[in-house]
């Protein structure tokens, strides 16, 4: 018998449902002119990128406060201390909502003042926020909505704002770089800074004093007398071993992360010591995979016909930090991250962003070179390079934990008087090398001098002091290896030969150059010129 | 109403105009092809440059081929041009180019150099007083350039070889588009001389290793792209990426 006539109306009726949805793609291929090659299903839901906001990243490095009667301390900003909008619900207003309700305050006068009035005002009850890199201002009034400031041209950038109840109808505005003091004065303000300061002196801090205090030499550099501190070692990894060329591996992921669909259609070249070369085009698109589990990309950026500004900028830098995955595939959080350092490029019409990480509000140094880079021209990322480690999440290492409980700090002044020759000498090493750019400080460190002068010398060049985790590199004991930025390492092996922990340190600032002393022996660890 | 009959040409209908939309969409391409074709060859014509050879076809789709740079042993292949006797020597051919060609034959294959992937290049060239022998690297019958070895021979001697070469290994997984030997040329034109006139005598189409601009001293590995060889009248040969550029 033949097939059924119930069977051949199923298949009729199967044939239409096929030759409707197979026209209807046809359509699609000729309406739209796309190559049948280029056909693919759209994937629905796909991986949800969580934004990097500025508030999360863009803290002052510290806040100052001071009590009066040379009584002060020094704070890491805590959640809300500067922006109570990135800590939530319920904290206590901070420094911007402060500035913005000050910016409401009818007619304000700037003008600018010299740097020991700022000195004089700030010894009074205070509270003073610093960054380590200069914002322009009238961008940040845009950006922190700060509208009655935004008019004034005074002031072209600065690097912190400070608030004295000797002058309480005024908030200054400073750059350190330029060594420029503002004042902007209303006829009347009800800003509640005080406030604030009352607020931070209920909390358990260390006292902190003017350098000049111990020393009798003229710096207004603040250190602590006494610290305690629970900052242990703490074992971190960078991913050096993970780095292959396995098809499947993370390395790979974050290349097709950065290339997209152009991934299958670049160069990828291996070298000798295991180093990965991936490159589109002529050079278009260069990622460089490094052998410690670093990674450096490149991209040729389209002539930009406008400079972005600061805040535009620093987006396109957070949302290409975000989109490609950088911090997860680390097991690192935006809320960890810190900007380190801002530089504009004319050339490019853009900037460049180094950013770091925190433990605890202790920053990690590396020797010979930053976390994370990322460098913007007009409105794309065209560099990005990172050097991210892994270690245990924060608060792992509390008071109270065994070897971690808190214990005193060795004192950074005793730390500097005793160090201060060698440190001037490599301060003199490193004058030397660069005579060309301090013609004015040369004669000071050619001729023979005296310990007194060597003593002045480094305290007055003190620019910051703080406490911190130092990534040291690996190597052999007792050596000082020179590295890729002429930072010096200077270390001792421990028991099991390797050397990937990080090392609790007091951070001394002198003359641009950064010296690291362990926070409870006092050796010098190592410098960064 | 008879639907069996109404299913019947409700089928029927689809089915021409399936194959309707079918040949519209594939005539709307090839007119399109010659469309792209003529405008480029005028582009090319107004820009100086002068096709003289016949354009090869091609596939629509390749993948990029992963390669080896090889090292080769010094020692072993002097050993073996130094191994040459006379009765190697001796012309036993009927001209002195097939003579060659048979020496550096002989010697490619006592270095181990004589595999799949290699194919003599003929002409051979003439150099102070050398006849130089050029073997190829192909892979799929595809060249792969820069890699080649050349052997220098006179009288039935080979007294050189020089080899820079790459082995195939695999071939990735995805194929992207390959754009024409036309528009390859149009890449060309950035960088030529606006009154100057290119001569173009051959086209190719090739796996190419770029030897410049990777900033890499030692690959143990690499990739080789596909790409055009264009030859002009001077004998320079430019590679541009086949790749149509996304």
């Amino acid at each position: 018998m033949g097939i059924s006539k119930t069977l051949i109306e199923k298949i009729k009726n199967v044939l239409i449902v096929v030759l409707i949805l197979s026209t209807i793609l046809l359509l699609h291929f000729l309406w739209n002119d796309n190559p049948v090659g280029d056909f693919s299903i759209p994937v629905l839901g796909g991986e949800r990128v969580e934004p990097i906001l500025i508030k999360t990243v863009m803290n002052p490095d510290k806040i100052t406060v001071s009590f009066g009667g040379e009584n002060y301390t020094v704070i890491a900003p805590s959640a809300g201390d500067w922006d109570s909008s990135a800590a939530g619900q319920g904290a206590t207003r901070g420094i911007i909502q402060r500035l913005q309700e000050f910016s409401l305050s009818g007619m304000i006068m700037p003008s600018g003042i010299s740097k020991s009035d700022f000195n004089d005002v700030i010894r009074a009850r205070s509270i003073r926020a610093d960054f380590p890199f200069a914002i322009p201002f009238s961008e940040f009034c845009t950006e922190y909505n700060l509208r009655g400031l935004a008019r004034i041209d005074l002031i072209e950038s600065f690097t912190g704002v400070a608030y004295s109840e000797a002058s309480p109808n005024s908030v200054f505005f400073f750059n350190m770089q330029e060594d420029k003091y503002y004042r902007l004065a209303a006829n009347e303000a009800d800003t509640d800074f005080d406030a604030l300061i009352t607020d931070i002196e209920r909390r358990d801090k260390a006292s902190f004093y003017p350098l000049r205090m111990y020393s009798g030499v003229e710096n207004e550099v603040m250190i602590p007398l006494d610290m305690q501190i629970a900052m242990a070692q703490i074992p971190y990894s960078n991913n050096a071993d993970a780095v292959s060329s396995d098809e499947d591996d993370e390395t790979t992921g974050m290349a097709k992360k950065l290339f997209g669909s152009s991934f299958d259609f670049t160069r990828k070249i291996i070298e000798g010591n295991g180093t990965m070369v991936y490159m589109y085009g002529y050079g278009e698109m260069v990622l460089v995979v490094n052998r410690d589990g670093s990674f450096e990309y490149s991209a040729s950026g389209r002539d930009s016909n406008g400079t972005v500004s600061f805040f535009e900028a620093l987006n396109i830098a957070l949302d290409f930090i975000s989109r490609h995955g950088a911090l997860e595939a680390h097991g690192q959080t935006p809320e960890r991250m810190y900007l380190k350092s801002v530089e504009f490029n004319p050339d490019r019409k853009g900037y460049r962003f180094a950013f770091g990480f925190k433990i605890d509000d202790y920053a990690v140094h590396y020797l010979n070179d930053e976390a994370l880079i990322v460098e913007t021209s007009g409105s794309q990322a065209i560099y990005f390079k990172w050097d991210l480690i892994e270690y245990q999440a924060a608060g792992a290492y509390t008071a109270g934990a065994g070897d971690e409980a808190e214990r005193e700090a060795l004192r950074p002044f005793d730390l500097l008087a005793e160090n201060f020759v060698s440190l001037f000498g490599v301060l003199r090493e490193h004058i030397i090398v660069n005579e060309s750019e301090n013609p004015d400080e040369e004669e000071n460190f050619n001729s023979l001098v005296s310990t007194e002068v060597m003593f002045e010398t480094v305290v007055q060049g003190v620019s910051d002091v703080s406490a911190g985790y130092l990534r040291r590199e690996t190597g052999n004991a007792n050596e000082i290896i020179g590295l890729s930025r002429g930072a010096v390492n200077i270390h001792e092996e421990d028991s099991t030969g390797q050397i990937e922990k990080l090392l609790p340190v007091w951070i001394f600032t002198i003359m641009g150059v950064d010296f690291y002393f362990d926070l409870y022996e006092g050796d010098l660890v190592g410098y960064t010129p | 109403m008879d639907w069996t009959k109404a299913k019947t040409i409700l089928i029927i209908a689809l089915l021409v105009s399936n194959v309707t939309i079918i040949v519209t969409y594939i005539f709307d391409l090839q007119s399109k092809e010659n469309v792209d074709e003529n405008l480029i060859r005028e582009i090319l014509e107004d820009a100086n440059v002068i096709i003289e050879t016949e354009l090869p076809d091609y596939p629509k789709r390749m993948a990029v081929l992963y390669v080896q740079p090889e090292h080769e042993d010094r020692k072993a292949v002097m050993k073996v041009l130094e191994a040459q006797t006379r009765a190697d020597i001796s012309l036993s051919s009927e001209s002195e180019i097939d003579a060659n060609i048979e020496a550096a034959n002989r010697i490619m294959k006592e270095c181990g150099y004589l595999t799949k992937n290699t194919e003599l290049s003929l002409p051979t060239y003439e150099k102070n007083g050398e006849t130089l022998i050029k073997y190829r690297n192909v892979y799929d019958n595809i060249p792969i350039e820069e890699s080649s070895i050349i052997c220098a021979v006179k009288g039935g001697r080979v007294l050189s070889l020089e080899r820079e070469w790459y082995s195939p290994v695999e071939l990735h997984d995805k194929r992207g588009e390959i754009m024409g030997a036309l528009e390859a040329m149009i890449m060309l034109l950035p960088d030529k001389d606006e009154s100057e006139t290119l001569i173009i005598k051959g086209v190719e189409l090739v796996y190419w290793v770029n030897s410049e601009g990777a900033g890499v001293e030692s690959p143990v590995a690499d990739t080789a792209l596909p790409a055009w060889k264009i030859t002009d009248s001077m004998g320079n040969d430019r590679y541009v990426t086949a790749y149509r550029q996304r």
